[in-house]
């Protein structure tokens, strides 16, 4: 569904990520795992074009969409839901639901957004309660929720989450996750970047980690989480543990250093 | 009676016109949450094209409306994509003001080089004769001008409540980023509004041409009243522009009636103030507040430059040095000298307005107003009272940190670009003072006879001397100035420029140094105007008007802001040049204005600070010494 060949992005002409290839198949859900600054965002803004391509292709569906303007990419069914949540505070959570549904309002019915609200609401009953309250009085975690509602919204094929359990509390994770799986019974393809990388791989079919804004490792999720190296890094589990992951980032820390000064 | 309602149908009138000014402002600020000061400028382009169309090709007045309407578009679509758009995308909102700023010079300096300075009427739409109506007589345009703003404000709230475009707009003000990956095309949404407006500003000047005269200035003006009457009525709603106008139109008009004309817009300015701190959001209010610190944040990207302690002194002996160093040169002739104190001069004014800009990130646009109040008091106290000039000086220093303290402490307690707008209409206060009071100030012909500056029995009544009193005060501000900004005081000042909320939570009493910084910025504005009244013996309203507000913004942001010796640039390369190559006089305006939006979009540090990071770039070895810190977060 999604293809992407040798991507690099970055901000004001300067690549941040590089050479990134990378698929996502039909109804798959495919985990991004990497540390802060890694690239994850940067990529997800580089898919779904809020960030120009400095180089190689994506395809979506087939077509090449690397030219295409964020409304093309949203109309084609891409769908990025951003980190930090960013709905729009001053407007009502209907609103908000609405203007997910701002281009297929051009063509579909009002009967169908109706619909669309009403699926919504059933599967998010906080918004139904709280649908015309301002948005920007919900909880962090009921933000969360909008800003995921409205993506589904557009109808997508493939849905970009950025950091869906960023501020969330436990028990509010385990329902995103929840969530996110069931999309994926849907038929949904599910492109995830996550932080909480043990959770995501346990939901996720493939997992690619990124490090430096490269593909450091790929594979099945299986297998990504059983490979001690991600454990270590990426899980805080595993053979070397948390007193390890420590010493591991100290030593990577001397190792740039000594390289600086040679 | 008879006569009230004849005057509250002279306000009513008055009221739509404010009224239609005003909605220009509310739709750019729906879709963009920035304020565009060029409106007023595409109401009179509009006007002197039509008003061209007209005379040149006698056209009737309807064809000749819509050429100025479709002009108005096409120029307006061209300076949108080419300066307002790009900017939104990569500007904080102060710069976005200043933006504008430089588009409303820029029109008004290429009005000046087309259509002169003379002044123009439209003819009206259907005849001279009044109507009468009940004993009333209204024009006929009145009821045109009704009925436009009418419809415009109708069709404008439609479209904004019930439209999926009105919808997109607001999403776009809310949120760029999100309203994007909803599919809104962002920067599409905003050139439309920005056209729309003008568009809007157009139909209005066409509108009010045959009512009241016109000229290539007249649409500073007009974008002050449409900004006031905006801001009274709760900028983003078109029924609150409306409303905001007709208040406005009302009170000035009675005021005018009953009380002196002179006053009427001291009045409609106190309205302004009053509302401003009484109900920031205005009477109706589009929604919740914006957050707009928020979104600043991420497109804060000047650099700052800071200057080592001794490197700051060096500087300012070498700026001193240069500065002698012009003076054989200017000896020759005495005008060019007579420039040279100007400059001077005024650079102690943007200096002020650096600190309060370049540092605490606050726009003020009522610098003119300070230097009116030093400038007058010290020449009041010197020739009605004689009063030494040091102590009128520091009297009108003190005077001015009153009012700073006053109108900082109203506005300060309010976010985003409400200082702006308070020093704005205090500026137009004072402006309407120093007219007014004519038995104090002279009135418009200006107060002479003012005496040259003198400190115990010396007399500085020559401009080499007065060149060298200057040259001191300069150097010593400049010291203290590098110090104080080096040290705790400035690091609290860029805390507090770069994200309040921040340095709030880390301890520093934002509210304290904001207004310190304004109140450093109105006693060097008050000490300019005096000297410049001295220096003259003569002082004039617009010699200290609002007008040189804006000009001295210009300065600052051509020359550097946040770099405290950048200004001079600035002020040199407006004061100077025209004054070296005369016939470059009348397109001083023009020039200003492009060299303001050039700096504003891509000189982000101004002439001065980019010169630095050029000069630090080519000598990587002394970055050390000259550190260069880039607030980008
Ligand atoms: N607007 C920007 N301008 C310049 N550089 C940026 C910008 N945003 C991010 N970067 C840089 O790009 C790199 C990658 O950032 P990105 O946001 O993609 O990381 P991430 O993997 O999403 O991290 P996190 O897990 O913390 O969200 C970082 O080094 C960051 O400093
Ligand atoms: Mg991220």
């Amino acid at each position: 569904m999604l293809e992407l060949r040798n991507l690099s992005a970055g901000y004001g002409g300067r690549p941040v990520i590089h050479g990134i290839d990378l698929d996502v198949k039909a109804g798959e859900i495919v985990a991004l795992v990497g540390a802060n600054g890694a690239g994850k965002s940067t990529l997800a803004k580089a898919l779904s074009g809020l960030l120009p391509c400095l180089g190689g292709t994506i395809r979506f569906r087939g077509q090449p969409i690397t030219a295409l303007s964020p409304a093309d990419r949203v109309r084609e069914g891409l769908i990025h839901v951003p980190e930090g949540r960013q709905i729009f505070v001053g407007l009502t959570v209907e609103q908000n639901l609405e203007l997910g549904a701002y281009l297929r309002r051009a063509d579909a019915s009002r009967n169908e957004i109706e619909q669309g609200l009403t699926a919504v609401y059933a599967r998010f009953p906080v918004l139904g309660d709280r649908a015309t309250g301002i948005a920007g009085n919900l909880s962090g975690g009921q933000q969360q929720m909008l800003a995921i509602a409205r993506g589904l919204m557009a109808r997508p094929q493939l849905l970009i989450l950025d950091e869906p359990s960023l501020g969330l509390s436990p028990s509010l994770v385990k329902e995103v996750f929840q969530l996110i799986a069931s999309l994926r019974e849907q038929g949904l393809a599910i492109l995830l970047a996550e932080q909480n990388a043990r959770m995501s791989l346990a939901i996720a079919d493939r997992g690619y980690v990124i490090e430096n804004g490269r593909v450091a490792l790929s594979g099945n999720a299986v297998d990504l989480v059983a490979s001690e190296d991600i454990a270590a890094r990426y899980l805080g589990i595993g053979a070397v543990g948390h007193a390890g992951r420590f010493d591991a980032a100290i030593h990577d820390r001397l190792v740039a250093a000594i390289r600086r000064q040679t | 009676m008879h006569q009230a309602i004849q005057i509250a149908v002279g306000g009513l009138l008055q009221g739509c016109i404010f009224g239609l000014l005003a909605l220009g402002f509310s739709l750019i600020y729906r879709v963009t949450a920035a304020v565009n000061l060029a409106q007023g400028a595409f109401c009179i382009f509009a006007a002197l094209v039509t008003s061209s169309c007209e005379q040149a090709f006698g056209m009737p007045v309807m064809i000749a409306g819509l050429v100025g309407v479709a002009a108005t578009a096409a120029l307006s679509a061209l300076l949108g994509a080419a300066v307002f758009v790009p900017g939104l995308a990569r500007l904080p909102g102060s710069t976005m003001f200043i933006l504008t700023v430089g588009l409303l010079t820029i029109l008004q300096g290429a009005s000046l080089v087309v259509w002169g300075s003379q002044s123009y009427t439209l003819t009206t739409f259907s005849g001279e004769r009044p109507i009468s109506l009940l004993g009333i007589s209204i024009p006929t345009q009145g009821l045109w001008l009704i009925g436009v703003t009418i419809v415009i404000t109708s069709a404008l709230a439609l479209l904004l409540a019930r439209t999926r475009m009105g919808r997109a707009f607001r999403a776009c003000a809310e949120n760029p980023l999100a309203a994007n990956l909803m599919g809104i095309g962002v920067r599409r949404m905003q050139l439309l509004s920005f056209v729309l407006a003008a568009v809007i500003g157009g139909i209005a000047g066409i509108v009010i041409g045959p009512i009241t005269s016109f000229q290539f200035d007249t649409g500073g003006m007009y974008t002050m009243f449409g900004f006031i009457a905006a801001v009274i009525g709760g900028i983003g709603s078109p029924l609150g522009a409306v409303v905001g106008g007709l208040c406005l139109g009302l009170a000035t008009q009675f005021a005018a009636a009953y009380m002196s004309s002179l006053f009427s817009n001291a009045l409609a300015l106190s309205l302004l103030l009053v509302i401003l701190i009484w109900r920031p959001s205005g009477i109706f209010s589009s929604g919740p507040a914006r957050r707009q610190d928020v979104r600043d944040e991420p497109r804060i990207h000047r650099a700052v430059i800071r200057l080592g302690l001794r490197r700051g002194l060096l500087l300012s002996a070498v700026a001193a040095a240069g500065l002698l160093g012009a003076l054989p040169w200017g000896l020759q002739s005495g005008g060019l000298m007579s420039s040279v104190v100007i400059t001077a001069i005024l650079f102690l004014a943007v200096i002020g307005l650096d600190v309060l800009m370049g540092f605490a990130g606050q726009v003020s646009l009522g610098q003119g107003g300070f230097m009116a109040i030093g400038g007058y008091t010290a020449s009041i106290l010197a020739v009605r009272y004689d009063v030494p000039p040091l102590v009128g000086t520091l009297a009108g220093i003190a005077l001015s940190l009153v009012c700073a303290l006053i109108l900082g402490i109203g506005a300060m307690r309010l976010r985003g670009l409400y200082l702006a707008i308070a020093t704005l209409a205090f500026g137009l206060l004072v402006d309407s003072l120093t007219v007014g009071l004519e038995n104090l100030t002279g009135g418009p012909s200006g107060l002479v006879g003012i005496p040259s500056f003198s400190l115990g029995g010396f007399v500085f009544d020559t401009p080499l001397r007065n060149f060298y009193l200057i040259a001191a005060i300069l150097v010593v501000i400049l010291t203290v100035l590098t110090a104080g900004m080096r040290g705790g005081f400035g690091r609290a000042l860029l805390a507090v420029r770069a994200d309040p909320l921040a340095a709030a939570a880390l301890g520093v009493d934002v509210r304290r140094y904001k207004i310190g910084a304004f109140c450093i910025c109105a006693a060097l504005g008050s000490l300019a105007g005096s000297l410049y009244g001295f220096y003259f013996h003569f002082l004039s309203p617009e010699m200290v008007g609002t007008p040189i507000s804006f000009q001295m913004l210009a300065m600052l942001v051509i020359g550097g802001e946040g770099t405290l010796f950048g200004p001079l640039c600035g002020v040199a390369l407006i004061t100077l040049l025209p004054t070296i190559f005369q016939p470059l006089a009348q397109y001083k305006t023009m020039g200003s204005g492009l060299l303001l939006i050039l700096c504003a979009l891509y000189l982000p540090s101004g002439i001065f600070g980019t010169a630095i990071t050029w000069l630090m770039r080519m000598r990587p070895e002394r970055g050390g010494v000259l550190a260069v810190r880039r607030s980008t977060p």
